[in-house]
């Protein structure tokens, strides 16, 4: 348990670290740009409307009924090359910061 | 991986659950975004309960908003043909207004 708050802990400076110096924001913004770009966002999007209607015969629209429904297949129709370019850029970040 | 190598504290492994919690915002603000524009809706059309309504994307670009195809309108429009009222000729759909203001013209004078 106490290596998982060690991770936490080390993770959690490094992201005020990010944050601070404004390349959170940026690599943040590549992320969007590549995701609507690869057409993940429209996919999403209309993953959402099916969701919602097919809830709306049931129960009155539920946001955590949607998240839990959606989230883990929107994180699996995330492309792969994404997500390497990205953790690529974090990675390039943290070789820089941390000598 | 077992599992003290996932949370071993390498830059992989900080750099991929950072872009896991960036990944997990970006879906909230969606999904608040998709049901945001559903109530919206449903605001505008009244409580349709029984209704059986698609929303459809309009994020083709190749699609009007009647869900037809832009190319397939196009070519639809040229094998078409509607005779002229007033000389008579069979004239293409897309040029008839055209053909029309020219012919009407030839007439009257």
């Amino acid at each position: 348990m106490s290596e998982q708050l060690q991770f936490d802990e080390i993770k959690s400076q490094i992201q005020q670290h990010l944050v601070k110096s404004g390349k959170y924001d940026i690599i943040n913004k590549q992320l969007k740009l590549q995701l609507y770009e690869s057409g993940w966002y429209d996919e999403v999007s209309q993953l959402a409307s099916r969701e919602l209607q097919g809830q709306d015969g049931d129960q009155s629209m539920n946001f955590d009924v949607l998240f839990a429904s959606v989230k883990p297949k929107a994180e699996e129709m995330v492309p792969t090359q994404v997500k390497e370019d990205i953790i690529q850029k974090l990675k390039a970040y943290l070789d820089d910061v941390i000598c | 991986m077992t599992d003290m190598e996932q949370i071993k504290p390498t830059y992989r492994n900080i750099a991929s659950s950072l872009l896991d919690d960036m990944l997990v915002n970006i879906i909230r603000q969606q999904m608040i975004v998709a049901m945001s524009q559903q109530r919206a809706l449903y605001n505008m059309v009244g409580d349709m309960k029984g209704g059986n309504f698609l929303i459809e994307d309009s994020g083709s670009p190749n699609k009007d908003i009647f869900g037809h195809d832009k190319q397939k309108l196009k070519t639809s429009d040229i094998s078409k043909y509607f005779p002229c009222d007033n000389c008579g000729r069979n004239i293409a759909a897309g040029r008839l207004s055209q053909h029309m203001s020219k012919c009407l013209e030839r007439k009257r004078r």
